[in-house]
């Protein structure tokens, strides 16, 4: 029996090499495998756009979310008049905001928070006084929306306890939904 | 053979490239694989990230209800250098694979930010979980005790009973029903309300028995409550020697025969009777009285034969003195003993009217309530007040028919008993029965996230 170093030897000294048809065979599978990973990246690359728009609109639409069920959960109450909508929430909750008397770095303090959502796919956050006066600055909060129906209420707009947040994210295909709710940790006592 | 030879060898060999090949396809599998696997990881980033954020505000909540149990078991959770200083952090604590940690102090005042709260106490509370951390500060207030009981002993049932209460032979209490013991329904007897017994204690139904969830016995039910049950002791003041007794029988009319009313040793019409003894009415006979005070103190009241106690004034209360006050020795004694088509009932017709509240004796000789063969009408209550007896046995026996509230050491009811609610005795505040006081009820009124980290002061920020 000849040893493995001998088997060595006579494979490394045995200088046949590939026929033609392995040649051809191999170049064959070659270049379906290879055009077939091409293909594959050609697609994600083309796609890649699109997906990042997507991932952004998500994160953009946690962060909003995020936002408003902050400050819905510490909501003293959603008053009845001016009635909130699908479309709209105006919120009575506690934040720090200059245009109703208080200070980013101080205590939160009451306030009217509206979040208006419209029929361009956005949503904008404007802070009021409790009484509605002094309104700030509308911010855009949301784009990208297939629907600006975003809020529902638990049991009645007039009287809610808890309010859900659904936003509709406009995609290529079928849209995107993100949706949470919350119960108002601080309702007044006559609510 | 050097390197450079090897190579030169190796270059003109003509062996196959099938590794290098296979090599160069796998790391090019690798590297799109590996775009596919960063792209899903960026967008469950996110998703991660919120479920670290909500399960953190969880955590952190978990730490203000963890305060505010201490608070309202009456013993702070940490104690501050000073009072109204803040106390903690409170730490070592792991909630849901979370940590938490927190901060408390005590506050009265314009302190408490909301006006009329008289106390109240202030809790920050940081929760961190998967990588994230979130901190609250909650405000609670007291409650005070009379809010937090909502009213008389009768505020959460009108049949209560210290120890057992036992329901015998087509038996029914249509009402709410409360004991500290266990409820026992024998022979066709019916509770017909919700019920609850004491804890650790049960209710045991027979087979032709039955539990139902309504006042019409309509739907069984087959869930209670357990919960212990507080009965106060009577407390009758002066009413032993300051009351209207002294109105019989000049106020106070007899309808009927005199002969057949016997009050303090002598009948209405002033003769010696040794049928009644100090303090003890006894009326025999298709004889009515009817009272226009508003504060009796007996120590027995007996009604036979188709007699009534008929009450005028809007309300009143008998109160029934404890056996040693009476001078009552020996074995039991029975307080009230109502037989053979007799009533108490009101002009009003409200059964919160007339209130027999018995101080009674947890020694010998211990006091007993026996109503029996009191009226067949089926529609309507002619026994129509309140019992409130939390030291002495109760019987309803015979086609007893009781309206009201009925509180008692035990209640026993036999024999067609029927039991009926009574709206009216629900906010029934007794006098001389005085719930007790609870410990400070803490309810948490602001609810606020915090924002940065906690500093030297733990609400900053928040």
């Amino acid at each position: 029996m000849r040893g493995p170093r001998k088997a060595a030897g006579a494979l490394r000294g045995d200088e046949r090499g590939l026929t033609l048809i392995e040649l051809l065979v191999a170049a064959t599978l070659g270049l379906i495998v290879v055009g077939g990973a091409m293909s594959i990246f050609l697609s994600s690359v083309s796609s890649e756009p699109r997906t990042a728009s997507k991932v952004g609109a998500i994160q953009q639409g946690r962060v909003a979310i995020d936002r408003i069920t902050r400050e819905l959960r510490q909501g003293l109450e959603v008053p009845a008049t001016p009635a909130s909508s699908n479309t709209e929430l105006r919120i009575l909750t506690y934040v720090k905001a200059v245009s109703c008397g208080g200070a980013p770095a101080s205590t939160s303090i009451p306030c009217r928070v509206t979040y208006a959502c419209s029929d361009d796919g956005t949503c904008s956050r404007t802070v009021a006084q409790p009484d509605g006066i002094g309104a700030g600055t509308p911010t855009q909060v949301m784009s990208g929306l297939s629907s600006p129906i975003v809020f529902s209420y638990t049991p009645s707009p007039a009287d809610a306890a808890y309010v859900g947040v659904t936003f509709s994210i406009a995609t290529d295909g079928a849209p995107v939904t993100l949706s949470d709710g919350v119960a108002l940790r601080n309702p007044e006592e006559d609510a | 053979m050097s390197l450079r030879n090897r190579l030169l060898r190796r270059l003109a060999s003509e062996s196959g490239f099938a590794v290098p090949t296979v090599m160069l396809m796998t790391v090019a599998a690798l590297g799109m694989a590996s775009v596919a696997v960063t792209t899903s990881i960026g967008g469950q980033q996110g998703t991660v990230r919120d479920q670290g954020s909500k399960a953190a505000l969880s955590v952190a909540e978990s730490g203000v209800s963890q305060a505010l149990l201490h608070y309202n078991r009456g013993v702070a959770p940490c104690t501050p250098a000073t009072e109204g200083d803040w106390c903690g952090p409170v730490t070592g604590m792991s909630v849901n694979g979370g940590a938490v940690s927190y901060w408390a102090r005590t506050a009265s005042g314009e302190e408490c930010e909301v006006a009329n709260e008289i106390e109240c106490v202030e809790i920050v509370s940081v929760g961190t979980a998967g990588g994230v951390t979130r901190r609250v500060n909650v405000m609670a207030s007291t409650l005070s005790t009379e809010e937090s009981t909502g009213g008389g002993p009768f505020a959460s049932a009108s049949v209560l009973s210290k120890d057992t209460m036992v329901l015998d032979a087509n038996a029914v209490i249509r009402t709410g029903a409360a004991t500290n013991g266990d409820i026992e329904l024998k022979s066709n007897a019916r509770q017909c309300g919700p019920a609850s017994v004491g804890v650790g204690k049960k209710m045991n139904e027979a087979a032709n028995a039955g539990y139902y969830g309504d006042t019409l016995c309509q739907a069984k039910a087959s869930s209670y409550t357990q919960k212990e049950l507080t009965l106060p002791p009577v407390d009758q003041a002066d009413a032993a020697t300051n009351n209207d007794n002294g109105r019989f029988f000049a106020q106070d009319i007899i309808s009927g025969s005199p002969s057949n009313v016997c009050w303090n040793g002598f009948t209405a019409d002033g003769k010696s009777s040794k049928s009644c003894g100090a303090r003890e009415l006894r009326i025999d006979s298709n004889t009515t009285l009817t009272l226009t005070g508003s504060v009796y103190s007996f120590c027995k009241l007996t009604l036979r034969s188709n007699t009534s106690i008929y009450v005028t004034s809007p309300s009143v209360t008998i109160y029934f003195d404890s056996p040693a006050g009476c001078g009552y020795t020996g074995s039991t004694v029975t307080q009230l003993d109502m037989d053979s088509n007799t009533r108490i009932t009101s002009a009003s017709g409200v059964s919160a009217a007339v209130a027999l509240l018995f101080v009674g004796s947890e020694d010998e000789p211990q006091t007993k309530i026996q109503l029996d063969s009191n009226t067949t009408v089926s529609e309507t209550c002619v026994q129509n007040f309140v019992i409130y007896a939390p030291l002495t046995d109760i019987t309803f026996d015979s086609n007893t028919k009781f309206c009201g509230a009925v509180a008692g050491k035990t209640v026993h009811l036999n024999s067609n008993a029927e039991i009926r609610t009574s709206s009216s005795s629900s906010s029934f505040n007794l006098k001389g029965v005085e719930i007790p006081e609870t410990a400070a009820h803490y309810t948490p009124y602001r609810f606020v996230e915090c924002s940065g980290v906690v500093a030297s002061v733990p609400d900053t920020g928040c």
